[in-house]
């Protein structure tokens, strides 16, 4: 049983951990930067509100972070379970799902909160100008990408860097 | 990075000002505080985020130079027409003489800080930052009316945080009042000065506590342009002084500390001849305007337009902070733009009520924040 | 497809006929006035002089019909919702009723009744705010049996009123009977740590008992101008407040008995717009003593349409055309199909394209609704996106700009329903559960097996960009020389193609194309670093200048290849969320009896949640594609809108024009 556990932690503990990290790192980005424009976007709407429709996707556009860790919790969980029970995942296998788990966990927490700041500078805009609101929508949506990147990473490395081992290890 | 300055100057020996309390943040345990808020973008969205919004909700209803042109066109009734397109219309509404005009922007004003008060957050010191000033004035009309037997010329009652009934029991009975005033009031009596000297001390404790006030708020730029008026302050001090040749003790009690030019560079720089004076000032912050501020290629730097020009050097400042999206710039920016809107709509209605030419208005005019 | 060109037309004409031109121009349409005077300076200033629009009583008639708009908004029953903030209040009229309404209401009358009324409803509301302070003040002084105005009327003690906290009465009380014997004090109310006491002193005393006052907090209170015992007040005060708000209801039922001529004058205000749209359009005339001229641009394709509408006005009506001069850029207008339209608002969002430019909505419109539907990839999703879109614009009565917009999207509604077809996108359904028809040979599974998604996303990216570049190869094709459009554009084009080749080659392995494509690649390298900036003058600064592009290129080119794989991401956080949603309802199936219900809300909130968080990306990220990496390549924005003088309305929809 030496090779099942890897510093200590079984695989699927380190896979939790992964898991956990990056649902952690995006829903804590993005509740921070909706934080940010709902600040804003508040004080818009106590003077306007009938400014709230174009405000809205500039709210929620820094949500998505969470969605990420999300989806990259939700594949841990369901899609590098080994078929045959995580009790059967060695530990080394389940340190490369944590490290596979990190891109998504720091970058979707930066740039969650940082997007947040973007939007809310860009809500300014949406106040000025209500024509405004599809320039004001692809400022914050610059910052995204880089969560998007670390998204494809990290799907990158569970599926075509670590799903080979499953076969290998005949798991 | 907030909240981490000395004070380097003793604000004020005594607390702050009974406003004030009850209004410290609970603090959570340090073990609890993941500081992000010490980071200036994050802390600052958090704290003056609403201020902000509510304030860019409100900037499509300032004054328009297309407004102030056709202003300076029309006669006193058009042009209160014009005003109906922007807020102060409606306190402007039916006034025809310049005490109702007076009274209007007053009532105006009141409640441009009403809503900053309102949308500020309960700790933020930045509306007593605007509101001290009135105070400060209130309590040198009252002083100066004391000193000299004279009436109480100018008072700005509504406009203060303090009552002025309160000043003026103040005046005679200095405990009663909250703390800058107290000591301003005890300094005042205590020495007896001749009414310009009173007014240097009223001055110099109100620049202390705006200065105060900056550090309290933790904000870099309210610092920045505390320290920024306390220098245009001293150099303004220097020159007067210069011109009417005061003694170096006397002189050196209306100077201010705090500013970015050391008080001892000041009073250093005072006994030297002119050239001397002048290429040292020009190693301070302040070279590159100051030239120009004290009036380029000129014999001697002259005084006639220092006050202008000191203003336009702040106004720069305060255009330059519009390109930060979320802060205390905006919010500081904002108040001073409705400042300035009143200052010039005053203006305005009063040429229009004394007949002035078009022209003669438009030199009078200063450029409004929005541009 | 270039924008629509533009003639500059010039009419003169006498200034008698000023008016009848105006209309004329307003009834065509097909003019966008210039501004003539600021054009000429003050070159002209003797002899010309712009007119001068006698505009202010318009305009005081808009503002008030907009005062009375905005006071009946604010008594008419909302349409709630999220929808409902969305739409805009419209008034179907003909072109004769629009015409008519100006006779139809007397806005004066109108504005005189309503205006009386608000100032009324203002008033009585100031009251009632008064009163319940005045109420809220007296409450708990209610235990007094003394009529207030009494207080002050005792010659030899004052009652004074006064709250205090609770901490300190005890301290107070012990010093006030020693220090003021002629002193005694009534608690009348108690509110949590709030006294309230009603105070008789001696006058003798008064000194010591402010002294005292102050040192412990005790706040006086006065009712100036209340007469009676608290009690008596607040009776009259609470019979005050019933009139005054019986008083409210009245003016506010008075408002809304006028609610029905709302849509009267919102035509109104609609009119009288355009009235004064007549108008200040003089601004733009230049005129003599007896001549009027007026400078515009014109679609080419309208020069005879506006020729044969000026006709009949006279003979004396000069009007001329001509080409746009060096320096002048007309305004720019998009010409495209009715397919391709819906798209134009995308490029409206970002700044029109200079006139100079190629209108780029043709290649926009397709990859938009592709990279859309590619991020949604779901054929549940697209379908439901489809089909609300479609209803939308069916039923509901939306401007022309938001229909387009709606058709834009159920275009890329159906995009998503064709992709998830191939992505086996089925509301998230696991690959596994679904039936093996569906599983077809070509179609992938997204989530196990992401390389050749990732693959086709690269790909377009690639085909994406090439095309950007093609378009400003074409551009500079057409402005310079087809040579120098080769060199700077046709190498990389050159390069990528050689690229594109390439890796085909390497994937079908097969040797001879993988050959080709690598050929073509180092032709094409080497086109950029010998050709690409054969502009600059000296030798050495081509061959560097071309080794710098290359450098750039070679960046560049994966940066914007790679920012294409944001699509594949996408569309599998589409499924992704997806199957959690189904994961969940089936453990919730579990449960006896409530299980149905549960997996019913669980599946219905999940996957419209999933779908609204979805279609924000999906519409964020394509666009984001368009505006920073296609439009990157080639697009010059500086447009001016064209925006012919014409019929404008906004509030009121013209059913036969």
């Amino acid at each position: 049983m030496e090779a099942a556990t890897f510093g200590g932690l079984s695989g699927l503990h380190w896979a939790l951990l992964g898991a956990a990290l990056a649902v952690i790192g995006g829903g804590s980005g993005s509740s921070m930067g909706i934080t940010y424009v709902a600040n804003v976007a508040g004080g818009i709407l106590t003077d306007m509100p009938d400014r709230f429709g174009p405000l809205l996707p500039l709210v929620v556009i820094p949500g998505t972070q969470g969605i990420y860790g999300f989806i990259t919790g939700v594949l841990v969980a369901f899609v590098m379970k080994p078929s045959s029970g995580w009790e059967a995942l060695p530990g080394w296998v389940g340190f490369q799902i944590f490290l596979a788990c990190l891109p998504v966990c720091f970058v979707c927490f930066v740039s969650g909160a940082y997007q947040g700041l973007t939007s809310a500078g860009a809500a300014g805009m949406v106040a000025k100008r209500r024509e405004e609101m599809g320039r004001a929508l692809v400022l914050p949506a610059l910052v995204e990408t880089y969560a998007v990147l670390s998204l494809i990473i990290t799907i990158l490395y569970f599926f075509v860097v670590i799903r080979p081992f499953y076969s290998t290890l005949g798991i | 990075m907030y909240r981490k300055y000395r004070l380097e100057v003793d604000p004020l020996k005594e607390q702050p000002s009974p406003q004030a309390e009850g209004r410290k943040l609970k603090k959570l345990p340090d073990y609890l505080r993941i500081d992000l808020g010490a980071i200036k973008p994050f802390h600052e969205t958090l704290r003056y985020g609403h201020a902000v919004g509510r304030i860019r909700a409100q900037e499509m209803r300032l004054l328009m130079p297309h407004h102030v042109g056709r202003l300076i066109e029309a006669d006193f009734q058009e042009a209160l027409h014009i005003l109906d397109e922007v807020e102060m219309g409606d306190y402007l509404a039916g006034a025809s003489t310049a005490r109702e005009v007076d009274d209007a922007l007053i009532d105006y004003l009141h409640d441009v800080y009403e809503f900053l008060r309102e949308a500020l957050p309960k700790d933020s010191v930045l509306f007593e930052f605007f509101h001290c000033r009135y105070d400060f004035h209130n309590l040198k009309v009252l002083l100066k009316a004391r000193l000299e037997g004279t009436g109480e010329e100018a008072l700005l009652p509504r406009l203060g945080r303090i009552d002025v009934e309160v000043l003026r029991r103040g005046v005679e009975n200095p405990l009663e009042l909250p703390s800058p005033y107290k000591e301003v009031v005890v300094e005042v009596l205590e020495k007896e000065p001749s009414p310009p000297e009173a007014e240097t001390v009223i001055d110099r404790h109100f620049l202390r506590y705006r200065l105060y006030l900056a550090r309290r708020e933790g904000s870099d730029f309210l610092l920045e342009f505390s320290r920024t008026s306390i220098d245009f302050a001293n150099l303004k001090a220097l020159l007067r002084a210069r011109q009417l040749g005061k003694d170096r003790e006397v002189f050196q009690r209306s100077l201010v500390e705090g500013g970015y030019i050391p008080v001892t560079y000041i009073l250093e720089v005072y006994g030297d001849p002119e050239e001397v004076m002048m290429r040292k000032l020009e190693q301070t912050r302040y070279s590159s305007r100051l030239l120009e501020i004290l009036g380029e290629g000129e014999e001697k730097p002259s005084l006639s337009d220092f006050d202008r020009k000191s203003d336009d050097y702040i106004m720069d400042m305060l255009r330059a902070s519009r390109r930060i999206s979320v802060g205390a710039e905006p919010v500081f920016a904002f108040v001073r733009a409705r400042e300035n809107e009143v200052t010039m709509v005053r203006m305005l209605l009063m040429a229009k009520l004394h007949n002035l030419a078009p022209e003669a208005i438009e030199k009078m005019l200063r450029k409004p924040y929005l541009e | 497809m270039p924008v629509a060109r533009m003639s500059k037309v010039a009419i003169l004409a006498p200034c008698e006929r000023r008016d009848e031109l105006i209309q004329r121009l307003y009834e065509l349409g097909a003019v966008h006035v210039v501004n003539l005077p600021s054009q000429l300076g003050d070159e002209l200033d003797e002899v010309a002089r712009p007119c001068r629009p006698e505009a202010r009583e318009l305009r005081l008639a808009l503002s008030r019909s907009d005062f009375l708009l905005d006071l009946l908004s604010r008594f008419e029953d909302k349409r709630g919702g999220l929808l409902g903030g969305f739409m805009q209040e419209r008034v179907h009229l003909t072109y004769e009723e629009f015409i008519r309404v100006e006779r139809e209401v007397d806005l004066e009358e109108v504005y005189r009744d309503l205006e009386e009324v608000d100032i009324q409803l203002r008033h009585a509301e100031s009251r009632i705010t008064e009163i319940r302070r005045n109420l809220e003040a007296l409450h708990p002084w209610r235990g007094l049996a003394f009529p207030l105005a009494d207080l002050a009327r005792l010659r030899w003690c004052r009652v004074g009123l006064a709250t205090m906290g609770l901490l300190s009465y005890a301290a107070w009380a012990e010093e006030m009977e020693a220090a003021c014997p002629h002193s005694t004090w009534v608690e009348l109310h108690r509110e949590g740590e709030r006294l309230y006491l009603a105070v008789l002193v001696h006058r003798e005393s008064l000194d010591t008992y402010q002294a005292l006052a102050q040192k412990y907090g005790l706040e006086e209170v006065s009712f100036l101008g209340l007469e009676g015992t608290p009690e008596e007040e607040i009776r009259r005060l609470e019979g005050e407040l019933k009139e005054e708000e019986a008083v409210k209801e009245d003016l506010q039922s008075r408002i809304r008995e006028k609610l029905p001529i709302k849509p009267k004058l919102l035509a109104l205000n609609d009119y009288l717009r355009n009235l004064l749209l007549k108008e200040e359009v003089k601004e733009n005339f230049l005129s003599t003593e007896r001549v009027v001229a007026v400078e515009g641009w014109v679609e080419d394709s309208r020069r005879e349409e506006l020729l044969q509408g000026l006709a009949d006005l006279g003979e004396e009506l000069d009007v001329s055309f001509s080409p746009p001069e060096e320096g002048e850029t007309p305004p720019t207008l998009l010409v495209n199909s009715r397919r391709v339209k819906p798209a134009e608002s995308l490029i409206n969002l970002f700044g029109l394209p200079h006139p100079a430019e190629t209108d780029p909505t043709p290649f926009v419109a397709p990859f938009f609704i592709l990279f859309f539907g590619m991020c949604i990839a779901d054929v549940g999703y697209g379908a439901i996106l489809a089909l609300v879109t479609w209803l939308v614009q069916r039923k509901l009565d939306l401007s022309e700009a938001a229909r387009r917009f709606f058709r834009l999207i159920m275009y890329c509604g159906v995009a998503a329903v064709v992709v998830g077809i191939f992505t086996r996108g089925w509301f998230g359904v696991e690959s596994e559960s679904l039936p093996s028809f569906l599983k077809f040979k070509g179609s992938l599974d997204v989530l196990m097996n992401p390389v050749p998604m990732m693959l086709i996303c690269a790909g377009l990216g690639l085909l994406h960009i090439s095309i950007g570049v093609a378009i400003e190869m074409y551009d500079n094709m057409r402005q310079n020389s087809i040579w120098l459009g080769f060199c700077e554009q046709g190498t990389t084009l050159l390069m990528w193609l050689g690229l594109a080749v390439m890796a085909l080659g390497g994937g079908v392995k097969v040797k001879p194309v993988q050959t080709v494509g690598t050929i073509l690649l180092a032709g094409g390298a080497a086109g950029v670093v010998f050709l690409s900036n054969i502009s600059s003058k000296s030798v050495l600064g081509k061959f560097f200048g071309g080794l710098y592009n290359l450098y750039g290129l070679f960046g560049g080119t994966i940066g914007d290849v790679a920012s294409y794989l944001r699509l594949y991401a996408l569309g599998m956080a589409t499924v992704a969320i997806g199957s959690v949603v189904n994961r969940m309802a089936g453990m919730v199936l579990g449960i006896p009896v409530l299980g149905i219900i549960g997996m019913v809300v669980i599946l219905v909130g999940g996957h419209i949640f999933n779908l609204l968080i979805n279609l924000l990306s999906a519409f964020v990220h394509p666009l984001r594609l368009q505006y920073v990496e296609f439009f990157g390549k080639f697009y010059e924005d500086g447009g001016e809108p064209f925006a012919p003088f014409a019929l404008r309305t906004e509030k009121v929809v013209i059913d036969d024009r």
